[in-house]
């Protein structure tokens, strides 16, 4: 009775530490300069897409040749670390992004063989983050008088929504030099927008983690999402299985189905548990698991391939891996 | 018998009908005179009922405040303009400082210049109920607060006598709203920014 008493008492100190210590996955965080601050101080490359002409940031030649901008992502930076939330420095990255391609490109086994890497692994090398913070200014200039209007845009990878944002127009001074004036409006902003992000924080820890899916099918799939399957006793199109299983897989059965044909189901603000049964933080791969293996066994008998996009968006394409 | 019956001349009619409807007028006039006052009386009452109602549902400070941003500070302070009430300038003063930390934790400073946190530190409803006790502590005369507000600038102050025993006094402090939120997080009212990943 005693030794029984034992386990039970052990077996909640365990469960216990556990709970205690279970943490769900970290979104990484990055500021940088929007499209529109690039644009207008010239940092862009343009490239030839299909005979249109587009015009895309250039990051590197904006960290290296633009101090005032440096200064404000190291300020950014220092002041979220202070708050227990360091970022990732978006130079940095791009540093090791191009380390990494040297490494990959040189990089062979005793035998000669090369790293494997397919052109999406090629795309995928680039600099992201869960949560973009993009920042903006504008220096205003009337007279001899100077302000800074200052955005900063707290932008959901996946979701593509904007989760936490602070803006505004500093005071206007005579004297006060441009970095001084950006300093100031980052200290002023920083917190309030903090506040918006623990919002976002508080409302994921509350409704789950916010997801984004794709099912699509491979050209050489056996069937599309249309086919009908006897599945549990009834009799419904491989695509209504697959919704009936995110219903049964989200946080209080919230989804929304915003596309559903023979080829393509996109499934967006679907929210997911930040734990599965046993306690294990979860992201999208690990979520959508169970639908892959559902849809290789009978009836279905399918390769599936999952293919994830960070912590927040998957895409599971049937017919082939 | 005779019966003599005259018509009052024109005047004298006159006379009688202003005669009358001044009687009337002045007592109409004691009448609105009571009922006004009795209104006043009442509202006076009511007033103070109010007052009091919103002191004891406040605790330990009068929500009623006047607050304005007056800029940025160094890392994690910012200066704010606020208005306290004392019977002496010192205790408006005393009082001014315990509002200023009230308005970062709980209101937000909305108006004056840029530079201030918009937000409250806490914005969620109920919280100031859930840690009465806590905060009755922390906003005690002496209490913690004093660890997160300075009187900044040459110690000039707006001061008006608003009453023969009131002072309103307008002091510019300066608020470490970052160690705030510090305590706040230590105390476990608030989250931290990382907590739970």
């Amino acid at each position: 009775m005693v030794d029984m008493k034992k386990y039970v008492l052990l077996s909640i100190l365990l469960l216990s530490t556990i709970i205690g210590f279970s943490q769900a996955k970290k979104p990484t965080l990055m500021v940088i300069p929007s499209d529109n601050w690039c644009i207008k101080n010239g940092y862009v490359q343009t490239q030839d897409v299909m005979g249109t002409i587009k015009t895309f940031p250039d990051y590197k030649a904006a960290v290296q040749n633009d101090t005032e901008l440096l200064m404000v992502l190291s300020k950014i930076n220092t002041l979220m670390a202070d708050r227990g939330f360091p970022l990732k420095n978006l130079e940095s990255v791009l540093k090791t992004l191009e380390t990494q391609s040297a490494e990959v490109s040189m990089l062979t086994s005793k035998a000669g063989n090369d790293l494997a890497e397919s052109p999406t692994d090629v795309l995928k090398r680039t600099a992201n983050a869960d949560i973009i913070i993009q920042l903006t200014y504008v220096l205003n200039q009337v007279g001899p008088k100077k302000s800074i209007t200052f955005m900063l845009q707290g932008l959901d990878a996946y979701t593509n929504k904007q989760i936490a944002g602070a803006q505004g127009t500093g005071q206007p001074s005579f004297s006060t030099e441009l970095t001084v004036l950006l300093e100031e409006a980052v200290i002023s902003y920083i917190d309030d927008f903090n506040s918006r992000l623990q919002d976002h924080f508080n409302d994921l820890f509350a409704n789950g983690r916010e997801v984004a899916l794709q099912v699509r099918v491979f050209n050489g799939a056996a069937f599309d999402l249309e086919q009908e399957f006897d599945f549990k006793g009834e009799t419904l199109e491989c695509g209504e299985i697959i919704e009936d299983w995110v219903s049964d897989n989200t946080v209080q059965k919230r989804y929304n189905l915003s596309d559903y044909s023979e080829n393509r189901m996109i499934f967006e603000q679907v929210r997911i548990p930040l734990f599965d049964e046993r306690d294990r933080a979860m992201d999208t791969r690990r979520w959508v698991r169970d639908l892959r293996t559902m849809l290789t066994g009978a009836p279905f008998n399918t390769p599936v391939k999952i293919y994830t996009r960070g912590l927040g968006e998957v895409w599971l394409i049937l017919g082939e891996k | 018998m005779t019966i003599f019956l005259t018509m009052p001349d024109s005047a004298y009619l006159t006379e009688f009908v202003l005669c009358s409807k001044y009687q009337n007028l002045k007592n109409m006039n004691l009448k609105n005179l009571f009922f006004v006052s009795l209104v006043f009386f009442l509202f006076s009452f009511s007033a103070e009922a109010q007052t009091k109602k919103q002191r004891a549902a406040a605790g330990y400070i009068i929500s009623n405040y006047e607050v304005e941003c007056m800029g940025t500070g160094m890392d994690g302070t910012q200066l704010i303009k606020v208005w306290g009430f004392g019977k002496k300038p010192d205790d408006a003063i005393y009082n001014a400082k315990k509002n200023a930390v009230h308005a970062v934790i709980f209101k937000g400073i909305l108006g004056g210049k840029p530079g201030c946190m918009t937000r409250p530190l806490i914005n969620k409803p109920g919280v100031e109920e859930q840690h009465r006790e806590y905060f009755n502590s922390f906003f005690a005369d002496g209490g913690r607060y004093l660890n997160f507000v300075s009187q900044t600038g040459d110690g000039k102050v707006d001061r008006i006598k608003v009453s023969n025993k009131d002072y309103k006094v307008g002091v510019i402090v300066a608020i470490m709203h970052s160690q705030l939120r510090a305590e706040l997080e230590a105390a476990g009212i608030l989250k931290e920014l990382s907590r739970g990943f």
